[in-house]
């Protein structure tokens, strides 16, 4: 029997609900807190090692079975000229094997350049090139990682390239043949970095928007100059902006393979973070509320 | 065509200041690797907006990477080159030195390459001879040691504590700094590096006890002292 590609693994996981992205490194919002605490909120959580996938294993330990979890990895760099060095692959699997989650997000980023680490997660170039380079990048990646990978849209500031994001993605999908992580707060910060601040649904529909298996929300800060505006990642350290929040509303209806919402909440307290999963939560039940049952707190 | 320059590019016009300066005013017109499709979107990006950017990122460079954990060679560094930290960041990431960090330079050697950079060659930096020691203080007090000989006696050559102390706590810049030895004794353990200020006799005393030499020519106070400092330590 052929291997099922990644996106018709994904396609067939089961939905996950309102979740929470932490760091299983920091100590606000502490993940034991939030499960000990707080269990009613949240019905599953993203986990992100920060970059540092060999440290895990115990705190990794410490999440008790029944708490469903994503993995978020860092450091593949998938849209990079060449494939990332072993360590970080390695690093991906032994994650997976630990936390066994149904699929494994990674940034359409890079975060080193010739070897050397950046400051940030340098977003895709948008252009043919970067797009063959990382579909050949995912499908390398896919031989070696048993778990689905599913590519998040990263943070732009400014946009290299000719091609439109939507259409960047919408390639990357279709030629790795695999669904996408859309982060809405990213979706707004490219819409400003091309003008379209003020539309962040601007051609939304050119998007394959059954490629969507999950959608993240995270707070932000925006920075103001004489040109323009700049979208800046604060996760759990701020408010979820309001154009978000609208992409939410104008896309929950139609993401037919949706499975998880995920708002990062990194730096929150652990009741700043359940109450933005409140927040979202009644959006979903609101718009789509059928998408909730069966889920840990319907 | 290749979009590894592409990537460099934007590496250096995100790091590069001296780079980025000379292709925005038009001093070179591409940058290697790129053929002319690739070179008008590079081109397309270095405007007021990514300008912005570099600013944003070298603040967070500063706040993020070093002042958390060399704050006194941070700080005294925006003093001596009387500079702000976006633009300390600036000269920095500009700098060969800032090539040889490690992942996100934690252990600080790409700013220790940048200090005796400076040290050796500007002006700004002369009446501050102590800041490379600083440096290494600092890195060596967060656990970054050149070996794994733990614990052990260290010698500075300037006042680094109270350098550090000075900038620190009372937001002063050390001027007329006379150089004059520190001896402090290093122990490193998971809850972090303890630190020990010996004279200059209990010193040369703990680096025998440490090294299992003869220490019967050593006053046998200053060496019963020693002996019991470490098994506080240890214990
Ligand atoms: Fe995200």
């Amino acid at each position: 029997m052929a291997e099922l590609s990644p996106f018709k693994r994904v396609k067939a996981a089961a939905v996950m609900g309102v979740g929470l992205g932490i760091d299983i490194f920091d100590s606000q919002p502490d993940f034991r807190v939030l499960i000990d605490k707080h269990r009613g909120g949240f019905d599953f959580l993203e986990v992100y090692s920060r970059g540092d996938w060999e440290h895990t294993d115990d705190l990794f330990a410490e999440i008790p079975d029944d708490v469903p979890r994503t993995y978020h990895h860092e450091g593949l760099d998938p849209v990079g000229p060449k494939l990332c060095p072993d360590g970080p692959i390695e690093g991906c699997a032994k994650n997976q094997r630990l936390l066994n989650p149904p699929w494994t997000v990674e940034e359409l980023a890079v975060r080193h350049i010739d070897g050397k680490y950046t400051d940030f997660f340098f977003p895709a170039i948008l252009n043919k090139q970067c797009v063959q380079a990382t579909v050949a990048n995912l499908k390398a990646l896919e031989k070696r990682i048993p778990g689905p990978l599913l590519p998040e849209n990263a943070p732009y500031e400014f946009a290299v390239g000719d091609m439109h994001l939507f259409d960047f993605m919408n390639e990357v999908a279709h030629g790795a043949e695999c669904g996408l992580v859309l982060d809405l707060g990213h979706v707004w910060s490219y819409q400003l970095c091309v003008g379209k601040g003020d539309q962040p649904d601007d051609r939304i529909e050119s998007l394959d928007l059954s490629r969507i298996i999950e959608v993240h929300l995270a707070g932000a800060r925006i920075e103001e100059y004489e040109g323009g505006r700049i979208y800046r990642d604060l996760h759990g350290a701020g408010p979820i902006p309001e154009e978000s929040m609208f992409l939410l509303r104008e896309l929950l209806p139609k993401l037919p393979n949706l499975k998880a919402i995920t708002i990062e909440v990194e730096d929150a307290t652990e009741a700043a973070a359940v109450e933005q999963a409140q927040q979202v939560r009644e959006v979903v039940r609101r718009l789509r509320p059928a998408w909730l049952e069966g889920v840990h707190v319907s | 065509m290749s979009l590894e320059a592409q990537y460099r590019a934007i590496y250096q016009l995100m790091y590069k200041r001296r780079t980025r300066d000379a292709f925005q005013q038009g001093k070179f017109r591409r940058f290697d690797g790129l053929d002319d499709a690739e070179a008008e979107q590079v081109c397309n990006v270095a405007n007021l907006r990514q300008d912005v950017v570099v600013q944003l990122h070298a603040n967070d460079i500063g706040t993020n990477w070093y002042m958390p954990r060399f704050p006194a060679t941070w700080i005294a560094l925006q003093v001596a080159l009387d500079c702000d930290q976006a633009e300390l960041t600036m000269r920095f990431t500009d700098s060969a030195a800032f090539e040889t960090r490690l992942n996100d330079d934690s252990d600080g050697r790409a700013l220790a390459g940048f200090v005796d950079e400076l040290a050796a060659r500007d002006e700004a930096l002369k009446s501050a001879g102590w800041m490379p020691e600083l440096l290494r203080y600092e890195r060596m007090v967060r656990g970054h040691w050149p070996d794994e000989v733990n614990p052990r006696v260290e010698a500075f050559g300037w006042d680094v504590g109270g350098i550090a102390d000075a900038l620190l706590e009372k937001e002063l810049f050390p001027v007329d700094e006379v150089a004059s030895s520190l001896h402090l004794l290093l122990y490193r353990d998971d809850a972090g590096v303890s630190e020990i200020a010996l004279s200059a006799d209990q010193a040369r005393v703990m680096r025998k006890v440490l090294n299992h030499l003869p220490v019967d020519d050593e006053p046998p106070k200053i060496v019963a002292k020693c002996r019991r400092v470490l098994n506080q330590l240890r214990s």
